[in-house]
């Protein structure tokens, strides 16, 4: 019988190192999520996407993919307001600075964002906590992602043909209307294509209350290709500051082994003195 | 209590010996200094997840914690079975010690698992099935102490509690094993695989351990602490506590007779 239970001891000893033993079945589970496709900044507490077959030529303290010459990048900007980050972005960059084509504030499903549009280059910038977070596309002409706010796009098609040629104005304004529209069936949803007088190209997807439009002279393809900085943008992801729920977890976890320790002395004392007084009582 | 029940009580009650006492307290520092190394591994040496921030540091409590309640309610199963085939008082002292350890370090699961719970599900409580079935183990374990103590005969007081200590454990099998019966709990899976079901990979949610380093050898190495050391030690002192109960029992009862 004492060797059973010796065993059956020893069997319960042994059980914490299921854990141990059961993490290297998760790994494949982590890798099956291609977690590794993020840009992790553990220091600051964001992290984004990285696009597939984009050129990861990111740093410990920002975020840069390029392919075919274009770039994405990702940096935060303590202390500085919307249009001194989109600036500065820029020139850390290697771009010269410029006065924005364009200015106006986003609801996306990540934050509000200001988005600045430039000649060759977007910059979405974002304030959290202190700290501007800025994400810059830069490339040439041909491609330029925008996106443009329309309530209720959803349920009407009509708004996304106006997003497009308000974002087409914005690089040629004297664009009046599209010269084509095509809608053409992608992935889950639709793609509006508008070409232009003047050789302008646009595509377009509605998604929440906004347009995501790529507009610019380059062909559908690389209008496509540029679309992929939309990813990037809806992904980017900050750290919430979760800081005081971890003390108030670590107080009350203290406090309940405190009264147990403190029930365990407690008691152990009062059966002490218990004992000290039954034994003067038997020696009397 | 019988003056007879109490004098066997006590005569079966070990005492302890200095080597035993040396020994608990060399385990007891041990205890606390392999505490603060997993409290330095889980709060200062591990990166902060990038997803949840600081709070997601209590995994590192939570879930050992769980794993110490395991053990000290596996104790009371242990000595529940031992006490009613050898009818000695040592093994229902270790399954009464088993439960009151069990149900602290079970409490401080729910809390952390609660206060984790308000950030990141938005909620202090959900009945999600994995919730419900720790709050149901809980009640149940304090309900063990609350009906033991309505009992006044020593030896079906014992019996009792034994039987209801053996059924008892049903619950902590059924909050261990819940995420892998019901569909439908947000809870994440972090012992064993995750279900591989996409509509499943969806809903219960999974810690990217390869984003954050440095989690891996903090849960290993806090669960190990949690599991043996933990519950071990703080059984062995309620045990000791015990026979000096038992002793003060026996000792009341001769000054009584004379």
């Amino acid at each position: 019988m004492r060797r059973l239970v010796f065993l059956a001891a020893a069997l319960l000893l042994l059980l914490p190192l299921s854990i141990h033993a059961q993490e290297g079945e998760s790994t494949p589970e982590a890798n099956a999520l291609d977690i590794n496709a993020n840009f992790y900044n553990n220091a600051a507490g964001w992290h984004v996407f990285i696009p597939s077959g984009w050129a990861n030529e990111s740093t410990a303290d920002y975020a840069r993919f390029t392919h075919d010459g274009r770039m994405i990048t990702v940096r935060e900007y303590p202390g500085l307001d919307a249009p001194a980050a989109a600036a500065q972005i820029l020139v850390d960059a290697g771009l010269s600075a410029e006065t924005p084509l364009d200015q106006r504030d986003l609801q996306l499903s990540n934050g509000t964002w200001t988005q600045f549009v430039y000649s060759r280059a977007v910059v979405h910038t974002q304030e959290y906590e202190g700290t501007r977070y800025a994400m810059l596309y830069a490339g040439d002409a041909s491609a330029l992602p925008v996106i443009v706010m329309r309530e209720g796009v959803l349920e009407d098609a009509a708004l996304i043909d106006d997003g497009m040629i308000e974002a087409a104005r914005l690089i040629t304004p004297t664009i009046s209307g599209a010269a084509t529209a095509e809608t053409i069936p992608q992935g889950t949803g639709n793609v509006t294509v508008h070409t232009y007088d003047g050789g302008l190209t646009a595509i377009g997807r509605a998604r929440g209350s906004s347009v995501y439009i790529v507009v610019g002279s380059g062909d559908t393809d690389a209008l496509n290709s540029a679309s992929v900085y939309f990813t990037v943008l809806n992904d980017f992801f900050l750290t919430p500051d979760t800081q005081p729920y971890l003390f108030l977890g670590l107080g009350v976890a203290s406090a309940i082994m405190l009264i147990l320790l403190l029930s365990l002395i407690l008691r152990w004392r009062s059966l002490l003195r218990d004992e000290a007084a039954l034994r003067e009582l038997d020696e009397a | 209590m019988s003056a007879a029940v109490a004098h066997s009580a006590a005569e079966s009650m070990p005492r302890s010996n200095r080597m035993g006492s040396r020994l608990l307290i060399f385990l007891s520092i041990l205890t606390v200094i392999g505490v603060l190394i997993g409290l330095y591994l889980g709060l200062i040496a591990a990166g902060t997840d990038i997803e949840q921030g600081e709070v997601q540091r209590l995994f590192y409590i939570h879930v050992p914690s769980f794993a110490g309640a395991f053990v000290a309610f596996s104790a009371t199963v242990v000595g529940g079975i031992a006490y009613l085939i050898t009818r000695k008082v040592k093994w229902d002292a270790l399954a009464l010690a088993g439960v009151e350890i069990g149900l602290a370090l079970a409490a401080i699961n729910l809390v952390t698992g609660s206060v984790w719970a308000r950030p990141i599900w938005n909620t202090w409580w959900n009945w999600d099935p994995r919730l419900t079935s720790d709050a149901i183990m809980i009640l149940t374990y304090a309900a063990y102490l609350m009906l033991r103590s309505g009992i006044d005969n020593v030896d079906t007081r014992r019996r009792f509690a034994s039987v209801y200590g053996i059924l008892a454990f049903s619950t902590v099998l059924i909050t261990f094993l819940i995420i892998r019966i019901r569909p439908d709990t947000i809870h994440p899976v972090v012992i064993g695989p995750v279900l591989t079901d996409a509509s499943m990979m969806a809903t219960q949610g999974d810690f990217e351990l390869n984003a954050t380093p440095g989690v891996t050898s903090a849960v290993a190495f806090g669960s190990a602490v949690w599991s043996i050391l933990v519950p071990w030690v703080l059984v062995w002192w309620r045990i000791r506590l015990e026979n000096v109960a038992h002793r003060v029992t026996a000792m009341r009862v001769k000054v009584m007779e004379q």
